[in-house]
């Protein structure tokens, strides 16, 4: 018995040994990789400097062009959406990391139902994109024990790149930086006509809601000046446009501005300017930006 | 509680130890054996509990009643014999079927214009029920039969019916093969703990980076079939036998394992069915613990019957016996026609006297099946695979809806490239680990030590597997 013992504590160093060592390359790959979702995440954590920063999920990433909002505001912006329904546990946890190195002066962040609503899709198992980067935010790690994940990520540092290998190895070799405007990515197609709009006949989430709340909180304790937006749609359901009665209550609650263009008639319904029933393709997100950045001016100096 | 989690990791832990404190005393070690096992069994379902409990009791008693007998009155034996199976059947009929066959009646009674409205019982469906009567019947047989004395010590035989690692799942240890080890004097065993070791990791492996990783891709297709196109639906289909055996598989290697760390040989499940030539090689490597079961105590008792009728009498015997294989997984006509689909699969076999025929592969000069086999390999892959679709789907009408869109509706395949890029490297591994252990093509593979084939499943776990994946395939039989 001592011998297997001594077999399984040597088991154990190995191991050990073999997890710190993957994860350093690993890490390597991963801060060289130019697929969309490490490069992205990775330049807003460490390299993002813009005073003006848009926030969000998909609806961010495809809608706000930093090139012509920076043109009509006068300050440099970047847009950090991301694809892949990243709600708030992401977008708090990417907060707290790249405030730990900067702070923008204005952040315009695009609020969406998963934001705050208990959708059995997208959780907080959405915080994981960010295990590369556990150890940097306490705030970032209290979401981690939230997911009861903090404890694995601890022991083993491989665990932070789980599942990662193949989109890392392809994101060094043979991808380019998809972001070629300040984080923007364009689409090119037009929706399709028979596509239905999303329905959001969800209870209200309130640990997202805390979550947002701390959005909230830390945006105002380090004087940076948040704005929610909600772009238009393609197709727009009855229980979306409730959904979002929430963020206007919410948001004269918190004292935040709130622009709502969910509904605006120069958008819904208009197929050549979107790409699906929630996202504008590249004609259409050019337009809204240009729009968006003359109402964005009246706040924003 | 689930052989892959923390807690199982655990709780192993913890009676293993104690296991190895009480090293020689066989009874001891019996009674925490059968302690933990109800502890796992009672976690995972408490309400269940009280019937394992009663089921053991009664086999038990049964088992001495029938030895009584044997030599004395045989008709007597024979007819407790009778009622002690009756009384498994009927166990798994009630639990595991009653509400199937009330259904069957009124869609029957309701075709023929007889309205009959709707009665669906409230009945727990206990773990592992499948397994451990399995169990418990041939522990009667094999008493009747004169091929073992009934056990005098209940804890002992509880434990044959409970012991933890195979009571969710399997596999389904004989009395005659697993009774005497419990009797035995196990000191621990420093080699089989290591191979132990080696077989849960490669069971996890199989489990987590394949099955689960399949299982990802497999999910996004048969649960959304109306909006892929056919070639995707085919490739998903194509995939799951390999998921399946990767499921089960994983689930039987880590069973087995955990067994070797107390000493015990646990019946093996699985012998590298993909290797198999035809449809009857596929199925003496495939679950081998059910199939050898229902081939000693179903299919060799009707085709003793049937005799009279040749060839025809054991077709007749091998359909009636994969009926019941399809029929045991659960309470669904579509596993009745997979367990028929598969006896048909036997007759080109039967009439061509190939079934009793057992041919050794023939390898070439590189340790590995030759073209024709492996043609024969892919072909019975194929036929494996169609008869997979109707036990994939959960009704007659989704398996019309599955071989609708394989058959329509072509296009270009839905490419996951994280999903299908693991699903290939799993692949590769658990090929190049099969091969070796079937022909052993790679004798350098086998000088490779324990500590370091562990390690590296340990570390593609963590790097490529799919953390609180589903739950194990088979469980829900």
């Amino acid at each position: 018995m001592k011998k297997f013992i001594g077999w399984v504590l040597l088991l154990l160093i190995i191991l050990f040994g073999i997890d710190r060592l993957s994860s350093i390359l690993m890490s390597k790959l991963y801060l060289n990789s130019k697929a969309t979702n490490e490069y992205k995440i990775n330049y807003v954590i460490n390299k993002m400097d813009q005073p003006v920063v848009f926030m969000g999920s998909s609806r961010c990433h495809h809608t706000y062009v930093p090139s012509i909002i920076s043109d009509t505001l006068g300050l440099p912006v970047y847009n950090a959406g991301l694809w892949g329904e990243q709600n708030i546990y992401f977008q708090y946890g990417l907060l707290c990391n790249f405030l730990s190195r900067y702070k923008p002066k204005v952040i315009c962040y695009e609020i969406h139902p998963i934001d705050f609503m208990a959708t059995p899709y997208s959780g907080i198992e959405r915080i994981s994109s960010l295990s590369p980067f556990i150890g940097r935010s306490i705030e970032c790690d209290s979401l981690f024990k939230l997911n009861h994940s903090y404890i694995k990520y601890k022991i083993s540092h491989l665990y932070r790149y789980n599942s990662t290998l193949i989109s890392l190895i392809g994101g060094c070799l043979f991808a380019e930086n998809s972001q070629k405007d300040n984080g923007y990515k364009p689409l090119f197609r037009e929706a399709d006509a028979s596509a239905k709009p999303d329905e959001f006949n969800f209870p209200l989430d309130h640990q997202r809601i805390k979550v947002l709340t701390d959005f909230v909180s830390i945006c105002k304790n380090r004087h940076i000046k948040l704005i929610f937006l909600c772009a238009p749609m393609y197709k727009v359901s009855n229980s979306c446009i409730d959904a979002y009665k929430f963020v206007s209550v919410f948001s004269q609650q918190y004292h935040i501005l709130f622009i709502n263009n969910l509904q605006d008639r120069k958008f819904v319904g208009r197929r050549n300017l979107c790409y699906d029933r929630g996202h504008f393709n590249d004609k259409g997100a050019r337009i809204y930006s240009s729009m968006i950045a003359n109402e964005l001016k009246k706040f924003i100096n | 509680m689930v052989t892959n989690s923390i807690i199982f990791l655990f709780f192993f832990v913890i009676v293993f130890f104690i296991y190895y404190l009480l090293n020689g005393k066989t009874k001891v070690q019996n009674i925490l054996l059968l302690v933990s096992s109800y502890l796992f069994y009672g976690v995972t379902s408490l309400k269940a509990l009280p019937i394992l409990l009663i089921a053991t009791t009664i086999a038990y008693a049964f088992g001495i009643e029938i030895n009584k007998y044997n030599n004395i009155n045989n008709k007597r034996a024979s007819f407790l014999t009778t009622l002690g199976v009756c009384l498994g059947v009927g166990m798994l009929f009630y639990f595991k079927y009653l509400n199937f066959f009330i259904d069957s009646f009124r869609n029957l009674f309701n075709a023929f214009g007889l309205h009959c409205d709707k009665i669906t019982l409230n009945i727990i469906l206990p773990v592992g029920i499948s397994f451990f009567t399995f169990k418990l019947m041939s522990y009667l047989i094999e008493i009747h039969r004169g091929k073992m004395k009934p056990v005098t010590n209940f804890v002992t035989f509880a434990t044959y019916v409970a012991f933890f690692p195979t009571i969710l799942s399997g596999p389904i240890d004989r009395p005659n093969g697993f009774i005497p080890q419990l009797d035995k004097q196990r000191i621990f065993d420093y080699k089989l703990a290591l191979l132990g070791c080696e077989q849960i990791a490669w069971g996890m492996f199989m489990k987590m980076c394949v099955a689960d990783r399949i299982a990802i891709y497999n999910d996004a297709i048969f649960n959304n079939i109306p909006h892929h196109n056919g070639l995707t639906v085919l490739v998903a289909t194509l995939l799951y036998p390999i998921q399946l055996y990767a499921d089960f598989g994983g689930y039987s290697d880590m069973a087995i394992g955990v067994g070797k760390l107390l000493g015990f040989n646990v019946t093996k499940n699985f012998d590298y069915p993909f290797f198999g030539r035809n449809i009857a090689e596929y199925w003496r490597k495939w679950h081998i613990s059910l199939t050898g079961w229902l081939t000693d105590y179903v299919f060799m008792p009707l085709n003793i019957k049937f005799r009279g009728i040749g060839k025809y009498g054991s077709e007749l015997a091998i359909l009636i016996t994969f009926i019941l294989i399809g029929m045991w997984h659960n309470a669904h006509w579509n596993y009745a026609l997979f367990g028929l689909y598969q006896g048909f699969l036997y007759l080109p076999l039967m009439f061509s006297g190939k079934f009793f025929k057992k041919k050794k592969i023939k390898l070439n000069k590189w340790n590995l099946p030759n073209v024709k086999d492996v043609g024969n390999m892919s072909l019975t892959y194929l036929l494996v695979t169609c008869g997979l679709i109707i036990f994939r789907t959960a009704s007659i009408n989704d398996l019309g809806i599955t071989l609708n869109a394989i058959f329509s509706r072509w296009g270009m395949i839905f490419i996951d490239i994280t999903s299908i890029g693991f699903i290939i490297v799993g692949l590769i591994i658990m090929l190049i680990h099969d091969l070796h252990k079937a022909f052993n093509f790679s004798p350098k593979l086998s000088e490779v030590p324990v500590i370091l084939s562990t390690s590296f499943y340990a570390f593609l776990i963590v790097l490529m597997g799919v953390f609180g994946g589903d739950q194990f395939i088979y469980f829900q039989f």
